[in-house]
């Protein structure tokens, strides 16, 4: 640590580049970790054990294709056979967006509400003003809006929302804000919206619910094989899907943080090699003395470790800062913490800082290593 | 981070050789052509006695103590302690036996400069894996007979040059080794002050352990406080 406070300014400088590397990364990965804390919590919140789509559609959305491809007849086949998988609830559901997602935009939701309730949908949905959707609306053309949808759309209470040129939908609920997607949906029953939309026969998918939850792994393989032209997706293959999107967006992310990485590992191993010449008759000395190379190389190492984990620490504040401040920055639009600091990330964070740390001192560490007695300490 | 050493297991006894320079050259490339820095120099250094080493600027004294403590190995011949080879020792064994072995004086002190004194006493200590305790003690007790125990905790650019031979003394002696190495150990310090490092080396510290001690020098004035004295010229021992 004295070898390094030798040149403060320089050590502090090349401190302050691992930071702002480590940080940047911090702050590039924190969006992958909150984007899948909030879709786990929206997808854990959805109330079927089971979601049926098209086999073969358009893979790209978690709930389905965004054209409604899937034949209502296998409602009626899938209610048919509730007794054999054990099936307690069949209901299909329309989705469609309108807009862009990332502030300006909300999902659109029919839901034949007149055989399921919100809540079985969305536990954690809670009305603010007005009232929720039953089975007397079933062809009305009424809204339930999330709050984050109300802002955007500037939907109030009574309100009509236009979804094509002839359909008003009249705001009869508002929910709470919560802290997920689902602020950003708006509810409607699903043959108001069949009949909007223009697709009497079709849905975009079924939702299952099951009588043993833990069942859902199961039935979803069988039935894979009894319906061979739907795909049965359980909340966990859902999470599958979207933990892979996101690891795709991790690895985007990470590759763009790569680069100042490199950069702050090249300033940490110009910093240490500088050290190492500065120092050379001293680890002449130390070699004369009875040091072994190892410990030589070990020290620089060390010194090396010492500075990139110092800076992997202050990376993690200053980044956990950063994410502070986006979350600020895109509280009113996304209504979600996109970018959280999870002790993973925290933790991968050290790691990465370390093994810049490590690779970054073993040049300069070589350099000292291999030093000539002699001509170290001028012998010659 | 420490390292472990080979204990010494020979029995010294006066007057026995310790240290033996066998038929030793070294020859240095330059260019396309060589230069010869010593030529097959033979001479042994006996226990409990100083040796001193005297000769001209370029004569090849501080090639010859290269390759009496290990820091070279030479071109041919053979360099034995207590009949060990030095050359046919791996760098790592070579590094501990030196540790072990030999202790060292520069005339430049070559103080570690970001340990304070008892630190850099601490030093050949810590390499060696002597427990915190016990080499502060070491470490107190040799600052104390070089009359710096009021300075353990300064650093060498807070000492005077005098002060940081004192502690480059004490550190050579910290792991109480058989054979001290001291070059121009007062070349850089005025005569009184020289005077003084020079006690410290010969008398009574040096020879009341048949530590065996080689000192280089150009000084005869220094060279005359040595039982013997080996003159060399040009690469080659003269008498």
């Amino acid at each position: 640590m004295r070898g390094l406070l030798r040149r403060p300014v320089r050590t502090l400088l090349t401190v302050l580049g691992i930071v702002v590397a480590v940080a940047s990364m911090v702050v590039f990965l924190s969006l992958g970790e909150g984007f899948r804390r909030a879709l786990g919590q929206e997808v854990g919140n959805i109330g079927p054990d089971i979601q049926v789509t098209l086999e073969g559609s358009d893979s790209s959305s978690i709930f389905g294709s965004p054209i409604p491809d899937v034949p209502l007849e296998f409602v009626g086949k899938l209610q048919a056979a509730a007794a054999e998988f054990g099936i307690t609830q069949v209901a299909p559901y329309l989705l469609t967006p309108r807009g862009s997602l990332s502030g300006s935009g909300y999902l659109i939701s029919g839901n034949p509400f007149e055989s399921i309730a919100l809540n079985d949908l969305y536990p954690s949905l809670k009305l603010g003003q007005g009232r929720f959707l039953g089975a007397a609306d079933k062809t009305a053309l009424v809204a339930v809006v999330g709050s984050q949808a109300a802002k955007t759309a500037n939907l109030k209470l009574g309100d009509e929302l236009r979804l094509n040129r002839a359909d008003r939908y009249k705001v009869v609920g508002i929910l709470q804000r919560g802290d997920g997607f689902t602020d950003s949906f708006i509810f409607v029953p699903f043959s108001a919206l069949q009949k909007t939309l223009g697709v009497s026969d079709k849905a975009t998918g079924i939702t299952v619910k099951l009588r043993d939850s833990g069942d859902a792994r199961k039935t979803a393989d069988a039935l894979k094989i009894r319906f061979p032209e739907l795909r049965s997706q359980t909340q966990g293959d859902v999470l599958k899907v979207l933990d892979r999107a996101i690891a795709i967006g991790d690895a985007f992310r990470f590759g763009i943080s790569l680069i100042s990485l490199i950069v702050g590992g090249l300033a940490v191993a110009n910093t240490v090699m500088m050290g190492v010449y500065e120092r050379t008759r001293e680890f002449g000395v130390i070699r004369a003395i009875g040091a072994k190379p190892s410990f030589v190389f070990q020290l620089v190492v060390l010194e090396s470790l010492l500075l990139a984990i110092i800076g992997g620490i202050g990376g993690i504040f200053i980044g956990y800062l950063g994410t502070l401040a986006v979350n600020f920055a895109v509280r009113d639009l996304v209504s979600v913490a996109i970018a959280i600091v999870t002790p993973r990330l925290a933790l991968l964070a050290i790691g990465i800082a370390a093994v810049l740390g490590l690779l970054s001192g073993l040049l300069p560490a070589r350099t000292a290593s291999r030093l000539v007695i002699t001509q170290a300490l001028g012998r010659n | 981070m420490t390292q472990t050493t080979t204990a010494p297991t020979s029995i010294i006894t006066p007057t026995s050789t310790v240290l033996e320079a066998r038929g030793i050259s070294k020859i240095y490339p330059s260019g396309e052509s060589t230069v010869v820095a010593l030529r097959d120099v033979s001479v042994g250094f006996e226990a409990g006695r100083i040796t001193a080493i005297v000769g001209p600027s370029g004569s090849g004294k501080s090639t010859l103590l290269n390759l009496l403590a290990g820091f070279d190995i030479p071109s041919s011949g053979a360099v034995l302690h207590l009949g060990n080879d030095l050359k046919s020792m791996p760098e790592t064994k070579l590094a501990s036996y030196r540790l072990a072995h030999f202790g060292f004086v520069f005339q430049n002190y070559n103080l570690v400069s970001i340990l304070s004194a008892q630190e850099n006493v601490e030093l050949p200590l810590t390499l060696a894996g002597v427990p915190r305790a016990k080499r502060s003690q070491i470490a107190t007790d040799l600052l104390k007979r070089v009359s710096l125990d009021k300075r353990m905790t300064h650093y060498p650019n807070q000492l005077s040059g005098g002060e940081q031979q004192r502690v480059a003394i004490a550190r050579a002696l910290a792991t109480n080794p058989s054979v001290l190495f001291a070059d121009e150990p007062t070349g850089n310090l005025d005569s009184k002050t020289g005077r003084g490092i020079l006690e410290l080396l010969t008398e009574p510290m040096a020879e009341s352990s048949n530590r065996t001690v080689i000192l280089i020098t150009h000084d005869m004035d220094v060279a005359s406080r040595a039982h013997r004295i080996v003159n060399i010229r040009d690469g080659s021992l003269e008498g």
